[in-house]
């Protein structure tokens, strides 16, 4: 464990060195995640100040819980936006170098890069939680905060770890990019903007057992929004970390059965 | 004309080529209407006054034929991104050296692609959604009307995305603008939620640009939200866009072609 | 045991054959029809320590994967491998560090990063102690000359620098085994020579069994005293390569310098292949004349100057090979390269 945390943090040093001579696409990077995100949550500022709320949710709460998956889609992109990329690094070759060296494919892939835009995601999305915080009057106890943090690193780990196991399909098929495209239509098409309470059991299921991004941001935002007692499967609530545990050792288990496939069939 | 299909057979084939892509695209698809139709069935649910004289078919058929027509006047792919792309390879010399119009040209790629889109992404799902939605059908009339309303759209987004792209003549690199563009044009061409009901502060802003024209108007006729004289209203402004969108395109092209030309590309 | 152990060894891909015809696109998005292609078919062979082996064939022979098995990349179909006692993709981390390998189509390094941040990187991967990665450096710094670029991202190299830069990164823990998979591709001349310098003395002041794939024929003279010859999967040829040049090429060249001008210069059996004022090239086939049969009939009617018999170019031998295929072929002693009358 402490011999692939080395070889992480020293992947991770060369892959900020590397980010670094690009300093202009971070400006470009922060501004374009604002633009974006300010784009979408205009959209439902439009319905909201037509509608007042949505499902019971009114415009503050769906900015929280709309930032909340930013804050922890934000802190998965910035250090492992390239899990997406997988198919890429395979067929480029990338990937048969980490075979060939003597420490573990899976570190040396995730310490490979690091990416600018998830700090827009980051800086964005802490202060739209604030200014939520404040429009909604809300009063946390200090131990909220503790749990708002570890929340937020599950959030990421929950995006990450499920990503990847989707990216794994590129080791049986080259063409994995479509299948983690269209299940991650899941997370920023449904989970991101609405409430899942307003759907119907099918896609609710599908978000929380299936595709479990609804873990990033409706389940938490239940407790910190004080609404787990209104909805059905309120409890969840408190499941996020345990997900996120979960999904990464089914993360790490499929990457090393995706390997040994890819090994054997060298697609 | 043959030019045009002779694009439009090339690209139909390399659509048709990645299977796994499309069928996924088609999840995704019906998800985003799935989505888009259950927003709406809610809304209407908690406060059917909020929506004035229109009815809830009516709202879903916005909703849902505004998604499926958006796969075809695509924001993301387009001239714009094909021109950025030259311009990075340094490849933007051989278009130009064609002997064909560059605008006509570009316009001709596009057809084929718009042609392969309606084909694959518009047309089969519309089916499934009728059933699965039960859409509204438009009489023969507004049909006509909407299809007319369509062909302009894509020109007009034609000459918006061709502006766009102009700019990587100075830039080089679209990205940071390209989050700009596709966030105004989605908030401004009532693709998502219909422009009356955005409030009255940001009507004559939106009514300013040609973005409604793209979704707004052919959305608004199949549905009937545009009743009577609207609908030739609509149309007519839309012609004008184009009209003037031509006319600035032109204008922009000629100075930067004079100008590549000059400098020897 | 030799070093490297390779036993009928098989690799196989699945691909998808497309649908043609009437509307194959769309028929294309259900397709399931698959074949199987064999891509290394079972190969045998053994390298010892120390030696150097040039491995060539034509693009899609199965050079690729079998180095991708060896390496430990892909698992093979069949067969065994045994490196240093090692089976590469079940021990694959032990044997990581046992190798030393180089992609000419794709670098080893970070791209954005200098040179020498890269070997940093690789120094914690293979837990290099300090003491050999400083001594290591220095060495490759001398022989490489890589002070040169070591500050510099491996994006502004050019390609003979990059190459370098790779060569020293894969030497870095000292490996007793260097893959070089086409390691002078789209090099120029003069940093060929010097790639060539430093695998050669690798070769022989440190002991490094080194295994070889290239295009370039100057490539395996100039470094090997072994070659393999693989094309679909099959090892067409396994020797020395004097071995290789007297076996195979029957296509001789001579070259003759005559006293009057060749005007009328007509051989049966033979082929004029080029005129220069009095020289003239005449190829003729070993097989059925000998240099002294074609110089004899050519000096009935002229008074010959001078005479060469030119050696066959190993890249046309090879390419012989690979267009006949491994076909029995009379086996006969070589001929006295030059002749001077």
């Amino acid at each position: 464990m402490r011999e692939h945390f080395t070889v992480y943090l020293s992947m991770l040093r060369a892959a900020v060195l590397a980010r670094l001579e690009y300093r202009a696409d971070f400006l470009m990077g922060i501004a374009g995640v604002f633009i974006l995100n300010a784009g979408t949550l205009a959209t439902s500022w439009v319905l909201l100040s037509r509608f007042h709320d949505l499902n019971g949710w009114i415009f503050w709460e769906i900015v929280f819980l709309y930032n909340l998956w930013l804050l922890g889609h934000g802190i998965r992109a910035v250090f492992f936006r390239h899990i997406n990329m997988l198919e890429q690094f395979i067929v480029e070759g990338t990937f048969d170098q980490l075979l060939t060296r003597p420490a573990n494919p899976l570190v040396q892939f995730l310490g490979r890069e690091v990416h600018y835009l998830g700090v827009g995601d980051i800086l964005l999305s802490l202060s739209m939680l604030t200014l939520s915080y404040q429009n909604l009057h809300l009063d946390w106890s200090w131990w909220m905060f503790l749990w708002f943090g570890v929340i937020a690193l599950s959030s990421a780990l929950v995006e990450a770890a499920l990503t990847l196991i989707l990216a794994c399909t590129s080791f049986f098929t080259t063409r994995s990019r479509a299948i983690v495209n269209a299940a991650s239509l899941f997370s920023w098409g449904v989970v991101q903007q609405y409430p899942i309470d307003m759907f119907n059991k099918a896609l609710r299921g599908i978000v929380t057992i299936l595709l479990p991004f609804a873990f990033m941001n409706y389940y938490p935002s239940l407790l910190f929004l004080d609404k787990q007692d209104q909805v059905p499967f309120g409890f969840l609530t408190w499941f996020t970390p345990l997900v996120a545990l979960l999904l990464t050792l089914l993360a790490i288990r499929m990457w090393n059965f995706g390997i040994t496939k890819y090994q054997s069939t060298g697609s | 004309m043959s030019l045009f299909w002779t694009f439009s057979r090339q690209l139909f084939f390399q659509q048709s080529a990645y299977r796994l892509n499309f069928w996924m695209e088609m999840l995704g698809l019906f998800l985003q209407l799935y989505v888009v139709a259950t927003l709406w069935r809610v809304l209407f649910s908690q406060t059917p006054a909020s929506f004035e004289s229109m009815t809830l078919d009516q709202m879903i058929t916005y909703a849902v034929l505004g998604m499926l027509i958006g796969s075809v006047l695509s924001i993301d792919e387009g001239v714009h991104t094909y021109i950025q792309t030259q311009v990075r390879m340094g490849m933007i010399t051989s278009d130009l050296m064609k002997p064909v119009d560059f605008m006509l040209h570009m316009m001709a790629r596009n057809f084929g692609l718009m042609v392969t889109r309606i084909c694959f992404f518009l047309l089969p799902p519309l089916v499934v959604a009728y059933f699965l939605f039960d859409l509204m059908l438009p009489g023969p009339l507004q049909t006509l009307a909407f299809v007319l309303a369509l062909l302009q759209a894509w020109v007009i987004l034609f000459f918006c995305n061709f502006l766009f792209g102009l700019i990587s003549f100075k830039t080089l690199d679209l990205l940071g603008f390209m989050f700009t563009y596709f966030a105004l044009v989605r908030f401004a061409s009532g693709q998502i939620i219909p422009l009356w009901m955005y409030p009255d502060v940001l009507q004559p802003l939106l009514y300013a640009l040609p973005f409604q024209a793209i979704f707004y108007t052919p959305l608004g006729i199949f549905t009937g939200v545009f009743a009577g004289e609207q609908i030739w209203q609509g149309l007519l402004i839309q012609t004008a866009w184009i009209l003037g969108l031509w006319v600035l395109a032109r204008l922009i092209w000629t100075r930067i072609h004079r100008h590549l030309v000059v400098q020897g590309g | 045991m030799a070093l490297i152990e390779v036993r009928n060894l098989r690799k196989e891909f699945k691909r998808l054959i497309p649908k043609t015809g009437f509307l194959s696109g769309v028929r294309n998005l259900w397709n399931t029809n698959y074949h199987t292609h064999v891509a290394v078919d079972d190969i045998t062979f053994q390298v010892e320590e120390g030696e150097m082996l040039g491995y060539i064939g034509p693009n899609g022979a199965g050079k690729s994967t079998s180095i991708k098995m060896m390496t430990g990349i892909l698992v093979p179909s069949a067969g065994e491998i045994s490196i240093a006692g090692l089976t590469p993709w079940k021990q694959r981390q032990e044997h990581a560090q046992n190798i030393g390998v180089v992609f000419g189509q794709k670098t080893q390094l970070w791209w954005d990063i200098p040179v020498i941040e890269s070997y940093k990187v690789l120094k914690t991967i293979y837990k290099i102690p300090d003491n050999l990665y400083q001594k290591n450096l220095n060495t490759f710094r001398e022989l490489l000359e890589l002070h040169e670029f070591e500050n510099t991202p491996v994006r502004q190299l050019s390609l003979g620098q990059r190459m370098r830069a790779d060569l020293a990164a894969a030497m870095l823990h000292n490996p007793r085994i260097l893959f070089l998979d086409e390691p002078t591709i789209g090099v120029d001349v003069l940093a060929k020579e010097r790639l060539r310098t430093f695998i050669r003395e690798i070769n022989r002041d440190r002991g490094v069994t080194v295994l070889l794939t290239t295009h370039d024929m100057t490539d395996i003279e100039k470094l090997c005293k072994r070659m393999s010859i693989i094309d679909d999967g099959k090892i067409l040829y396994d020797g020395s390569i004097d071995h290789l040049k007297s076996q195979f090429g029957s296509e001789r060249t001579l070259i003759i310098e005559l006293d009057d001008a060749p005007y009328s210069l007509n051989i049966p059996d033979t082929r004029v292949l080029r005129e220069e004022g009095a020289r003239i090239w005449l190829s003729y086939n070993r097989d059925r004349l000998s240099a002294s049969d074609v110089m004899m009939k050519v000096a009935a009617g002229h008074t010959i100057r001078d005479l060469t018999v030119e050696e066959p170019e190993i890249e046309s031998i090879v390419r012989e090979i690979y267009e006949t295929g491994m076909t029995t072929r009379q086996k006969e002693e070589p001929h006295v390269a030059v002749l001077d009358v």
